[in-house]
């Protein structure tokens, strides 16, 4: 520890970290197992972190980035409140805006089919050709054979004076733009024809131009069709209709302009529009997938804790190790903040490396999430599909950082216990073992008024949109029983060490007694494999009770034959109605008993997303069921429907807007306003947004040109036919447009709907079984930690005549006792976990009411595994226990 | 001096030598020497002069470089660890200067650890009836050492006298032929030190144990019926009667 000159050169940094290359990187090297051990866990624990983070992030930042690429240099725009369409005949009350010095421009979005296989969705944008540019800016790719102008601008811009495209043909029936991907896709080239489904129809159009990728040509991944508004209405049978008015106004006028808005809107009685920055579309679409994402997320910091643990375990071994060597230095001068620092940078370093390791891992574990994620937010949320990786590198490098911080906040703990090495302490024995048996009464004490806290956030009502109190109750819940868990464990292992027989005899006795011996470290074991199990545990009770839930309600709710839907909502999830043609043809089927007509639309509700739902009622009195919230008779809600204007909510949007039966609902169309009572409030899964229902004909008492609007069909058999036959008889019926609807069956449906609740929990599944490998890692670190911690301990028992095969036991037994404390008390917070889950988180965040039910196959089956998988995490530091040489043991240096 | 060792051979070494991994020069050089039962050895030397080295390998934790360790007759390098445990566990008591308890067992578990690891069934448990005749033991050595009014309490809460006072009970707990201590007195006062070595070697003298202990005090050396010395790996012996003599 000298030099030459006898003296510790003390200032040199240097000398320093040479030091610290002996004094640690060498240590892991002589135990690779050890160390691989712990990053591995923690790089797996900041991966999980980081894929699940990522992944959210992609699908937000990729409606971002279309939402902003659409909304282009766009100020302002004016939507309709119903989130559908509005009447053209909007713009002709804005025209005072151009007093204002401002522009503004008609938008037309629709999603329709493409006509063959695979049928996927793709975006229509019509804008003003002539005026857009000023909004959106593009380019146009240049034709191969006369590539004249670099970069060619469209319409209004010089450089293309109708070289790539004709400015005329711009505004020829059927001719379109198309992006990029979708052109490369479908190989589509200039002036190729192609068909897509808009509605129940075919329709060909013509490529006019391929926009290259860049500024717009970016929205929606490239995969969409840009055309001239009126070329737009027609193909999409939407005429004298758009979707929005995007306005551009200097940034100071902005405010002047939307109070002068409302003024405005006061006078034409426009009540049905409303006028926001493009940019809260991404907090609408934000606030969508709140809840979904926010579940995740939570999720997601289990992987973080038990990354924390493993890390606080390794500094606290590496401290245990070198606490001698450490009280040698001290004795040779070097200072409390010297040794801090060498341990300090220690941390930093294996924090980093793990962390490291981590990202990587993270990012591909973050494609297979993704994929996960995107499929559920496709088909339940917002219906576009989100495929690439997408995110800011600052934002991977903000989540990595953030796991960086605290894995050193985790190692904080053992590391200030190295201040306290005096130089005398490399003479007495004793571990670091943090003082638990002193305060072993506090801890129980706090987790016990943890606990009290807990089940008092849990009975707190929901404030604002996001459960916050639910989720502070279960990680409280989680901290209490943390806290509890050294008192428990002193009592369990004080009671064990009297039942000897109980224990596998003197060796069993002898592991309670070191595991009671290092109390502290055997309570984070236990602590961190509780967590693991609590949390799979209880998110396997969620799951198998939500799904029951679910079966239960879909058995008696899908009671119709067939359900019928335009194939572009089919493939959509939301555009696409039909016309009323098809209807009629339909509904002459021979065999077909009823039908039940249903329009449904996304609206805004209290600036909340919400779903309308019109049904024609009549079939379905007679017909469905449903199961009604507050007891009431589904007969007389049914009655009363009939009887005077009102309607029917979900209970998920009775929940979210705190509505009964009774109160008044407010409705706005881009027609006009509709307030209807509210007759009663029935239990659907179908949203976590939650549905009005109104029948049909009170809408079209009031506007009649609303009277045929339909989006999808239950079909009734009559009696004697089955829905197989059914359907063969209607496909005949429709003959050429049997391709442009999509006819399911009774148990088709049923098992679509079981398929996306089972896609949207896949990624679910996939974390528990994670966190339960995370935590097992944990036992096997912590089973090493003790090991190395009793080496003096074991070496004295085999001295005193415990052979080898007695020592591996102990172990064993010890592994044996962590996995089934850890199943025993991971069982009961898991338990408390998923009530907190099932009747306050999912109450609040979703509005739905899920029954209890406990899959008891699978409790056995984890808490088997668990058990089994901890003996296994044994063999390591079993082996380590035999290794040590014995004379080295007992020698006093 | 002592008309009552029986002369029966218990331990013996033949020609030992012992080199430590790294180090260039052997710490024990051809050393051979018996031990007889009953008889008190005491093996004097400098600090590092291979005292400990020589009394781990009569106790069976450690194995020689070359030359031959027989107890009771029996080459032991050819043992098992299994075989060599249950040498250690029958025949062989253990005080050493430091670490001597398991610090999270009481006093009394302490004591009762070698009977319990001796006298257990094949299913690792301990017979009830044995159990009950266990702890008649144990309170009884207890006894001896002065120690009952301390047996629940932790060794952290004894003094360091009263911690190799446990030792010692705990060495002679299970009857071993021959009790291994090594500086038992090293760690503690000169008052505490001569009343710990009185009880040791009253304790094995009444029993008709063997012990071999390694020590700088000359107290000790007066009372042993032989003292050796170890210098530069080598076997000395300082009273009258030879090395080898006994052998012969
Ligand atoms: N396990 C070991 N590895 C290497 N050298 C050792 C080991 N044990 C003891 N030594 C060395 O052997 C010599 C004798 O040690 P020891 O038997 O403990 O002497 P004593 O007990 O007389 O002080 C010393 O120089 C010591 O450094
Ligand atoms: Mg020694």
């Amino acid at each position: 520890m000298s030099d030459s000159s006898g003296k510790v050169r003390l200032n040199s940094w240097t000398w320093l970290f040479w030091l610290f290359g002996r004094f640690f990187v060498r240590a892991w090297l002589r135990q690779p197992a050890q160390t691989i051990l712990t990053f591995t866990g923690i790089a797996l624990g900041v991966a999980v972190f980081l894929a699940i983070n990522l992944a959210n992030e992609s699908v937000l930042q990729q409606f971002r980035s279309t939402v902003d690429r659409v909304a282009g240099t766009t100020s302002l725009q004016v939507l309709p409140t119903n989130m559908s369409d509005m009447p053209d005949s909007v713009l002709d009350q804005l025209t005072w805006l151009w007093d204002q010095g401002a522009n503004f421009t008609p938008v037309l979005e629709d999603m329709v089919v493409w006509a063959e296989p695979p049928y996927t969705g793709v975006q229509v944008l019509g804008v003003d050709m002539l005026a857009d540019s000023a909004f959106r800016a593009y380019s146009i790719k240049p034709r191969a054979e006369r590539a004249r102008s670099p970069d060619p601008m469209l319409p209004g811009s010089a450089g293309n004076s109708g070289n790539s495209v004709s400015a005329l043909g711009l505004f020829a029936q059927g001719h379109v733009l198309v992006g990029q991907t979708l052109a490369d896709k479908y190989h589509l080239a200039e002036g190729q024809s192609f068909r897509v489904l808009v509605d129940d129809r075919q329709v060909a159009l013509v490529v006019e131009g391929i926009i290259e990728p860049g500024r717009l040509g970016k929205a929606y991944g490239g995969q969409f069709i840009l055309a001239d508004l009126s070329v737009a209405q027609a193909m999409l049978n939407r005429p004298g209709r758009i979707t929005r008015v995007d306005i551009l106004a200097a940034e100071p006028k902005v405010h002047g302009l939307m109070r002068r808005f409302a003024t405005e809107q006061e006078k034409a009685g426009l009540k049905y529009v409303h006028m926001q920055r493009p940019e809260r579309r991404n907090q609408q679409v934000a606030l969508m997938l709140e809840s979904f994402q926010m579940n995740l997320t939570a999720l997601s910091f289990v992987g973080l804790l038990v990354g924390m643990f493993l890390i606080y375990n390794a500094t606290s071994i590496s401290v245990i190790q070198r606490r001698s060597e450490l009280a040698t230095l001290r004795a040779l001068g070097f200072n409390r903040w010297q040794i801090l620092l060498m341990f300090g940078v220690q941390v930093a370093l294996f924090g980093f490396l793990g962390v490291a390791m981590g990202a990587v891992m993270g990012v591909l574990m973050a494609k297979g999430a993704l994929a996960a994620v995107s499929m559920t937010v496709e088909t339940v949320y917002a219906g576009s599909q989100v495929s690439r990786l997408s995110f800011d590198p600052s934002y991977l490098f903000f989540i990595a950082a953030m796991g960086w911080l605290a894995t050193m906040a985790a190692a904080a703990f053992p590391i200030a216990e190295v201040l306290q090495v005096s130089p005398a302490a490399g003479t007495r024995q004793g571990s670091f073992e943090p003082r638990v048996n002193a305060v072993l009464k506090w801890l129980g004490l706090g987790g016990v008024l943890l606990g009290l806290l807990a089940f008092w956030f849990a009975l707190q009502p929901l404030y604002g949109t996001v459960p916050w109190f639910g989720y502070a109750a279960a990680l409280f819940s989680v901290l209490a029983a943390a806290l509890m868990i050294p008192y428990v464990l002193h009592y369990v292992f004080k009671w064990l060490s009297h039942h000897s027989r109980l224990v596998f005899g003197v060796e069993g006795k002898l592991a309670v007694a070191l595991l009671q011996g290092a109390l502290g470290r055997t309570s984070m074991a236990v602590a961190s494999l509780m967590v693991a199990i609590a949390m799979t545990i209880s998110l396997s009770v969620m799951i198998g009770s939500f799904r029951q839930t679910v079966v239960d309600w879909v058995n008696q709710s899908i009671q119709a034959d067939l359900f019928i839907q335009p194939a572009t909502r089919f493939r959509s999830h939301q555009s696409g109605a039909f016309s009323s043609q098809v209807v009629d043809l339909i509904k002459a089927t021979d065999g077909v008993a009823d039908v039940d007509r249903f329009f449904q639309d996304k609206i805004e509700y209290n600036n909340r997303p919400a779903f309308l739902g019109i049904s024609d009622m009549d079939v379905f009195s007679r017909r469905g069921r449903l199961t009604m919230v507050d007891e009431a008779a589904f007969d007389d809600v049914m009655a009363m429907l009939k009887a005077k204007p009102s309607c029917l909510v979900t209970e998920s949007f009775a929940y979210k807007h705190r509505l009964h039966a009774g109160d008044t609902v407010r409705l706005q169309f881009a027609e006009g306003p509709l307030s209807l009572p509210v007759a009663g409030v029935y239990r659907d899964y179908t949203s976590e947004h939650g549905f009005v229902i109104v029948p049909r004909r009170w809408v079209a008492a009031r506007y009649p040109a609303m009277a045929n609007r339909v989006t999808s069909l239950a079909v009734f058999a009559q009696p004697g036919l089955n829905s197989q036959q059914l359907r063969d008889r209607i496909e005949a019926n429709l003959s050429g447009r049997k391709a442009m609807l999509s006819i399911q069956t009774n148990q088709a449906l049923r098992q679509e709907v079981l398929t996306i609740f089972d896609n949207t929990f896949a990624i679910t599944y996939a974390l528990h079984l994670i966190s339960i490998a995370i935590a097992l890692l944990a036992v096997a670190n912590t089973l090493v930690a003790l090991v190395l911690d009793a080496r003096r301990q074991l070496g004295l028992i085999h001295i005193l005549g415990a052979n080898r095969r007695q020592l591996i036991k102990m172990v064993f037994v010890q592994g044996g006792w962590l996995g089934l404390l850890g199943c025993a008390t991971g069982l009961a917070v898991g338990f408390v976990l998923s009530a907190l889950l099932i009747f306050v988180i999912n109450k609040q965040s979703f509005g739905w009411t899920i029954h209890y039910r406990i899959p008891w196959l699978f409790l056995i089956e984890t808490c088997g595994l668990v058990m089994a998988a901890s003996v296994i995490a044994a063999l390591l530091p079993a082996r380590l226990a035999v290794k040590t040489y014995a004379p080295e043991l007992v020698r006093h240096e | 001096m002592s008309g009552k060792a029986s002369h029966k051979l218990l331990i013996q070494l033949k020609n030992v030598s012992k080199t430590y991994p790294g180090l260039r020069a052997p710490v024990l050089r051809e050393v051979d020497l018996n031990v007889m039962a009953g008889e008190c050895l005491a093996l004097m030397g400098p600090s590092g002069s291979g005292k400990s080295t020589l009394l781990n390998l009569l106790g069976a934790i450690d194995t020689p470089t070359s030359g031959q360790v027989l107890i009771n007759h029996q080459a032991i390098e050819e043992y098992s660890d299994a075989k060599l445990s249950r040498l250690r566990r029958n025949a062989i008591g253990f005080v050493f200067q430091l670490f001597n308890l398991l610090p999270t067992l009481t006093v009394w578990e302490n004591v009762m650890l070698p009977l319990q690891l001796k006298g257990k069934t094949a299913m690792g448990l301990v017979k009830r009836s044995d159990s009950m005749a266990f702890e008649e033991k144990v309170e009884a050595m207890l006894e001896q050492v002065q120690m009952s009014s301390r047996a629940q309490a932790y060794p952290s809460q004894l003094s360091g006298g009263e911690m190799q006072r446990v030792a010692i009970a705990r060495a002679l707990i299970h009857e071993p032929q021959l009790v291994i201590a090594d500086e038992p007195t090293g760690n503690l006062d000169a008052e505490n030190g001569a009343r710990v070595l009185a009880l040791l070697t009253d304790l094995v003298r009444q029993r008709g144990t063997a012990l071999v202990v390694a020590t700088h005090s000359t107290d000790c050396a007066a009372i042993a019926n032989r003292v050796f010395t170890l210098k530069n790996g080598l076997l000395e012996s300082c009273s009258g009667v030879s090395t080898a003599g006994l052998s012969r």
